[in-house]
């Protein structure tokens, strides 16, 4: 084969090259953010945040629109300078080492970019040729990853004709070309339908099982809440909170309201301080014999909390 | 294996081309540019048969000559002209189309490097532009045919055109990422594009009437024309020392024709000196040798058996060659400078 063809870049084989190390040593983490700061002229989008997510979490950051969730991602994504403070992404700061970053994070932006006149497979494999993923490896790949994301009857298929939902998942698909450790999902869920739903939540769960650490913001905070190991919330640009979501209902929630619904129909309602009072509510319930046919939480989840701790302030 | 290297195609060119040539537009760009093309020839060729063998009893194979190299650059005008409409308007998507469809994040958050985003852009839009020139190559052949013009010249001519052609890919592409949206990238990458041809006209034409008012004999500097394609074209195809006459086809070329490029030709010529103009000696003497002595833009007397002298171009033509390569490989340099990560991008 020559050496060069003009108009073509020249791939050449990997030499042994000292792998770039990261510059954080605590590998328990997949992100740390340190007092990151961002400013578009006098308003403040990212406010002195600081954050650590840990390796092989499902993260989830909440907060309303204008909290400041996407710019963060963006930072993280090296697409955005920050004003003041830095993250590191496994490791790698995101100023300094954008293409490390790159390496190993997946970023599902909240808007849907696709090619109008591409194919299925033609989309995957420009993406895996920009991540220069061999050209050999290339069918397997899209094979398994359209497998992933359940989209192998659509491979021949235009990317301008799929259905959202199947746009989100070829978005992921997309993301996940490169096998990155680190995946970050901006508002994924953001109109999809209740089975398209219900579906990625799944694909959420394999890919946690795959060992990757999932950074994800929605605004459907139940499912965060079940769907999430860690979870943030953020607001006007602060971090209002952060930790396992148990945790942070514990410290902040206070008492939850529990509503139970008997076999003959009538309800009651009952207040427990944690998740202890609630095992012991419903022990007591059913060793009374009562025909208890619903157990729920009405308030005290994450969407109170979330209500009581924001002032609705959007900038 | 060690040294083996496989070969990668850009990313970008690769789905850019892809894209391009799927559906009708690449097709029917093709089909009207050529159309265009053909008639021009047409127009051209019937113009001088009439005109001159409609009047003549005897056609002289210098009259022959002067049909192809009319046709030649003609064609060639044309051919430029259509690469200053084309181009800009078949790549100022580019960045500025990307950003509009939301796919430009997607492509920076890869390992592709800036410089790789637009090298591919360029060449994607350089290898359409080499489809249209392959293209209309049996047009310049029959110009050939015809005579009045060598082979050197029609390499020379689609070279000025293919040049052209990615100095404006370049500046294009780089007012496609200065911008946001493709409509003003159009916009922008024409103003641009006016600005090298017109634009620059007037600025010679605005010192040289300077020069005129200060009752000076000399030329104004031509400078502002490095920067000028058209004139780059012309010196590119005009005739000198590299074109000697057995270079010239079938038959002797004329300094006599009618030629879109005319007006440039006194402009690039070297400031109140003496000089032969484009001319060509007989391949077989007796026939008429359009040879004459110019001075000051001006025929001063008919000479014959000359032998053929340099137009004195060459200069020109290296200094127009550098000053357009480097502002091309500016606009690329400032494109993938608006593209890099992390950018200061605005909200």
């Amino acid at each position: 084969m020559s050496d060069t063809i003009e108009l073509l870049d020249v791939e050449p084989q990997p030499e042994p090259q000292p792998e770039p190390q990261p510059e954080s040593g605590d590998p328990s983490e997949a992100i740390r953010i340190f007092n990151l700061t961002k400013r578009y002229g006098s308003l403040v989008a990212v406010d002195n945040l600081n954050l650590s997510i840990p390796r092989g979490s499902v993260f989830g950051l909440i907060g309303p629109n204008g909290a400041g969730k996407t710019t963060t991602f963006a930072i993280l994504a090296s697409l955005l300078t920050s004003t003041s403070g830095r993250a590191l992404v496994a490791g790698f700061d995101t100023q300094t080492a954008p293409y490390e970053v790159h390496q190993r994070m997946g970023y599902m932006p909240d808007v849907l970019g696709v090619y109008d006149n591409l194919r299925v497979d033609e989309y995957l494999r420009f993406f895996a040729s920009s991540y220069r993923i061999r050209r050999s490896e290339w069918p397997a790949l899209i094979d398994g990853l359209l497998e992933l994301v359940d989209l192998g009857g659509k491979r021949d298929a235009m990317v301008d004709s799929l259905s959202r939902g199947m746009k989100q998942r070829l978005s992921l698909a997309r993301a996940l070309v490169h096998d990155p450790e680190i995946l970050v999902l901006d508002e994924p869920a953001s109109g999809l339908d209740p089975r398209a739903r219900i579906e990625l939540r799944s694909l959420i769960h394999e890919l946690r099982d795959m060992g990757k650490t999932i950074v994800i913001s929605s605004h459907i905070l139940a499912e965060l809440q079940e769907m999430c190991s860690h979870i943030a919330i953020m607001e006007a640009g602060r971090l209002l909170a952060a930790g396992p979501p148990q945790t942070i209902l514990d410290q902040l929630g206070g008492a939850t309201t529990i509503q139970v619904r008997f076999a003959d129909g009538t309800f009651e309602e009952h207040t427990v301080a944690d998740t202890f009072e609630q095992v012991q509510l419903l022990r007591r319930l059913v060793e009374e014999g009562r025909n208890v046919i619903e157990f729920r939480e009405t308030g005290g989840g994450l969407e109170d909390l979330f209500m009581k701790i924001t002032e609705g302030k959007v900038q | 294996m060690s040294t083996a290297r496989t070969l990668r195609v850009n990313p970008v060119l690769e789905r850019e081309m892809r894209e391009r040539m799927r559906g009708p537009r690449a097709v029917v760009v093709l089909t009207l540019y050529l159309g265009v093309l053909v008639g021009i020839f047409y127009i051209v060729f019937r113009t001088y048969t009439d005109t001159r063998f409609g009047t003549r009893n005897a056609v002289t194979p210098t009259d022959v000559a002067r049909i192809g190299r009319s046709t030649f650059e003609w064609v060639l005008f044309f051919m430029l002209l259509l690469v200053f409409f084309l181009v800009p308007g078949l790549t100022s998507g580019a960045v500025a189309g990307e950003r509009e469809r939301q796919t430009l994040v997607p492509m920076q958050i890869t390992l592709l490097r800036p410089w790789s985003i637009v090298f591919g852009k360029v060449s994607a839009s350089l290898s359409f532009l080499i489809l249209l020139i392959l293209a209309t190559t049996p047009l310049l052949a029959l110009s050939y045919l015809i005579g009045g013009v060598s082979l050197a010249q029609v390499v020379k001519g689609l070279f000025g055109v293919l040049f052209t052609g990615l100095v404006l890919a370049c500046l294009t592409v780089a007012c496609s990422a200065a911008v946001r949206r493709t409509q003003s990238a159009t916009v922008l990458a024409y103003g641009m594009m006016l600005l090298l041809t017109v634009g620059t006209f007037v600025v010679y034409g605005g010192a040289s009437v300077l020069v005129a008012l200060n009752n000076s004999s000399d030329r104004a500097p031509a400078a502002p024309l490095y920067l000028n394609p058209v004139v780059l074209t012309s010196s590119l195809i005009a005739t000198g020392q590299d074109s000697a006459p057995q270079d010239f086809g079938m038959f002797v070329s004329s300094s006599r024709t009618s030629s879109p490029f005319e007006g440039t030709r006194e402009m690039m010529r070297p400031r109140s000196n003496t000089r032969f103009a484009a001319v060509g000696q007989p391949i077989n003497g007796g026939l008429a040798p359009d040879v004459a002595f110019v001075q000051n833009g001006a025929i001063a007397a008919p000479v014959q058996n000359v032998q053929v002298q340099s137009a004195g171009f060459d200069a020109f033509t290296g200094l127009s060659l550098l000053s357009l390569t480097a502002l091309g490989l500016l606009c690329a340099w400032r494109a993938s400078r608006r593209l890099r990560t992390p950018a200061e991008i605005e909200r």
